[in-house]
């Protein structure tokens, strides 16, 4: 080590001091269990007994099962309809609130459910679901009159659905947040510029605003695609994955094998899978993200 | 590092972080529950000069699910025992009921584990595999205080607990299902009594049939009512089958036998009670069509449980209610009923204390024990014989309390390999919510589900 370095390492030794509780934890707790689920995903272990190695057995076995299967297309369509209405959603509702007045209190009101327990919160959507004593119903036969009693959470056709919309629900309060944030960011003068060249309202909307979001959109896109695949208290709790596994997701998946099979193997295996899945559709939203992402200076 | 006060207080506050982080993780193997023991008191001069102090009991651990209300009956029933005797101290570890099955394996995992516990459907495979239950054998053999015999239809409680002639637990209670239902509303429609139609032998599916549509035709938009609610779990899935005179649904050698014409027989029997909507099923009806819950508003008929619900339903003032076999079917030759499930005492073969531990158990699963936990308005059957009276004292509440008492001397289990193997539990489930949510035609789905049973298409 030379003098400098010699110097330099003096100067932070006490930062690296104050950092080493932190870092043990991150270690201990973050990095040694990510460590471990590696391995005993290429062994088989029920817990209790003793840990076998088998290699790629565990993950070739779960990639041909059908539960495995059905809980992967079946996250794949909370995904693709949670995404866009729970990002849509955030982003329309802070367009909205962006010049009100009380903005503070909508706010707060908007993000109260993504304070609120999942387990509160599902006791109250399963009697908003309710055929016969659910409002929903009650909304959908008084109000617009439709003579239909819908199933919400007893009909294969609609129970993904229910979970996606009570998600959404608890989930647009942060990107509202970011989103409002991101809108008090973008410089008023692009918008003055383009009042004097006679822009309307939508023309600012998509030609400054949207651009300007992108950062704050992207950052919501990959924390809500990342979070819908790893969806867990909403369909295990309400419908515990049924009507006829219509809601059975990856994460219940790997519960099941894990907790109820007493296979932690196999559920590890499924983890590694999820892992590298979430990776590389990350790994494709970054790449594409640069066609439209715009960083202010870029 | 040069020596200054910032350095010091660098250190200072890494040590106090690094030793609290130490602290939180270390292992408190008795002290499980969050429950702190009390060190002993200093001694004063007159106690170190008294007669010598009693010996130190042996401290055991037991761990049992409950609901709070149930977890301050274990924690005094584990005090009454500590109390009636000085030379074993038993410390009771609440657990959540849906987090049993994780807790006690992580425990086993993290040697950690309860001197004795409860073991059910979900564990007891592993455990028996790992060899982590004790065998009882030995210790019933040569125990002159303890007499198997003395337990109701021990060979069908206990078949679970049973490898290769050993026993390995013992079940302590038992809950037979069969159908509560509202006397009030059913003899108003001008029906006689289930419960005198089952003493006469006439309680079958097409009095039941008669009587369900009555009550569905009953129903208005303001108070709906329904004859009865199929819940959506494995426990009412065989009932109907059982009730059809099927004994098992595994042949002898072990094949599953879901397709068996009495089988297919009920399962056509509730698809055209579903199709006419006198039976709904839970899980395509949606939460908040729970079985209990309805029988308890007066909206439903009919209600299958075991006598866990008896503490509910006996709050009920606004109906007069009572209980019945479920009806017998066209094939059967007898009423029947059987336990969902299974949950027994046991001990952990690694226990350092297996005799103290055996001596816990041995009261716990005999006639005082059982009157501890099964008594003043218990929610199971006791499972040993001359305890008849806590369920008879029932009929303060409903009018035939004897019947749960001679339901449980024929009820069977039928479901062994099912219970033991939770994969192919699954796949038994699933089968049946589809023909029950009428997406299945029952022979064809029973057919697959034999067959994806035999490929092994569970593993």
């Amino acid at each position: 080590m030379n003098i400098k370095q010699k110097r330099n390492l003096k100067k932070n030794v006490n930062a690296y001091v104050l950092l080493l509780p932190q870092l043990i934890g991150l270690v201990v707790f973050g990095a040694l269990p990510i460590i471990m689920v590696f391995v005993i995903s290429f062994s088989e272990w029920n817990l209790i007994g003793s840990m076998h190695f088998v290699g790629f057995k565990s993950i070739f076995a779960e990639l041909k099962h059908p539960y495995f299967t059905k809980a992967m297309s079946n996250t794949l369509v909370f995904v693709i309809m949670n995404v866009p209405l729970t990002v849509g959603s955030a982003f329309i509702i802070a367009m909205l609130l962006n010049n009100v007045r009380f903005k503070v209190l909508f706010r707060a009101i908007y993000f109260m459910p993504v304070v609120t327990s999942v387990v509160a919160s599902v006791m109250v959507w399963q009697w908003l679901f309710h055929p016969d004593f659910g409002p929903i119903n009650a909304v959908l036969n008084g109000v617009f009159h439709l003579p239909v009693k819908i199933l919400w959470l007893g009909s294969t056709k609609t129970a993904m659905l229910s979970i996606v919309i009570m998600n959404a629900w608890q989930t647009l309060g942060y990107g509202l947040i970011l989103f409002l944030a991101g809108l008090q960011a973008v410089p008023g003068v692009y918008y003055e510029a383009a009042t004097i060249d006679g822009a309307n309202k939508w023309q600012k909307t998509r030609m400054i605003t949207v651009p300007l979001l992108s950062p704050t959109t992207f950052y919501c896109v990959i924390t809500s695609i990342i979070g819908s695949f790893q969806v867990f208290g909403q369909p295990y709790l309400l419908t515990q994955g049924g009507p006829l596994r219509s809601t059975y997701t990856i994460a219940m998946h790997i519960f099941q094998k894990g907790f109820t099979d007493m296979e932690m193997g196999r559920a590890c295996a499924v983890s590694l899978v999820l892992f590298v899945i979430i990776i590389i559709i990350t790994g494709i939203q970054f790449r594409v993200s640069k066609r439209w992402v715009f960083y202010e200076g870029e | 590092m040069k020596i200054n006060r910032k350095s010091i207080l660098a250190v200072v506050v890494t040590v106090i972080m690094v030793l609290s982080l130490l602290a939180a993780c270390s292992s408190q193997s008795n002290n499980t529950s969050g429950t702190t023991v009390a060190e002993p008191a200093a001694k004063t001069v007159e106690q170190s000069t008294a007669a010598p102090a009693p010996q130190k009991k042996v401290h055991l651990t037991w761990l049992y699910f409950g609901n709070p209300d149930e977890q301050k009956q274990w924690t005094a029933t584990a005090k009454a025992f500590t109390d009636m005797q000085d030379k074993i101290e038993v410390e009771y570890i609440p657990c959540a009921n849906d987090a049993y099955t994780q807790k006690i394996l992580t425990m086993f995992a993290s040697h950690d584990a309860p001197d004795t516990f409860y073991t059910r459907n979900g564990e007891t495979p592993t455990l028996l595999k790992e060899n982590k239950l004790l065998d009882l054998t030995p210790f019933i053999k040569v125990d002159p205080n303890f007499n198997i015999d003395s337990y109701v239809n021990i060979e069908q409680i206990n078949k679970p607990f049973m490898k290769d002639g050993k026993v390995f637990a013992i079940g302590d209670n038992d809950n037979p299902m069969l159908l509560y239902y509202n006397k009030t509303m059913i003899t108003g429609l001008g029906f006689q009594d289930p419960h005198d139609m089952y003493q006469a032998g006439t309680w079958t599916w097409d009095e039941w049939t008669k009587i369900a549509a009555k009550v569905k035709d009953s129903s208005t938009q303001s108070k709906p009512i329904y004859a009865f609610i199929q819940d959506a779990w494995f426990g009412p899935n065989f009932l109907w089958a059982l009730s059809n005179g099927v004994g098992s649904f595994y042949t002898a050698d072990g094949k599953p036998s879901y397709n068996d014409p009495k089988v297919v027989e009920a399962l056509n029997w509730i698809v055209k009670r579903l199709k006419d909507k006198t039976i709904l099923y839970g899980a395509s009806s949606g939460k908040g069509m729970d079985g209990g819950q309805l029988f308890q508003a007066g909206q439903i008929a009919f209600s299958s449980a075991g006598r866990w619900m008896v503490p509910t339903y006996k709050k009920i003032t606004a109906f007069k209610w009572d209980i019945v076999p479920f009806p017998k079917g066209p094939q059967a030759t007898q009423y029947i009923s059987y336990t969902p499930g299974y949950t027994s005492f046991a001990i952990n073969a690694e226990t350092k204390h297996t005799e103290e531990a055996w001596a816990w158990f041995r009261w716990f699963v005999g006639k005082d024990g059982q009157t501890q936990n099964w008594g003043k308005g218990g929610n199971c059957l006791p499972t040993i014989k001359g305890l008849e009276q806590l369920v008879l004292d029932d009929k303060a509440y409903y009018e035939h309390p004897q019947t749960f008492l001679d339901i449980q001397k024929v009820a069977i289990w039928p479901d062994i390999p099912y219970a033991m193997n939770s994969k192919e539990g699954k796949l038994v489930d699933d089968a049946f919510q589809k023909v029950f949510m009428l997406q299945g035609d029952p022979k064809s789905t029973m057919d697959q589900l034999c067959s994806d049973i035999t490929s092994g298409a569970a593993n």
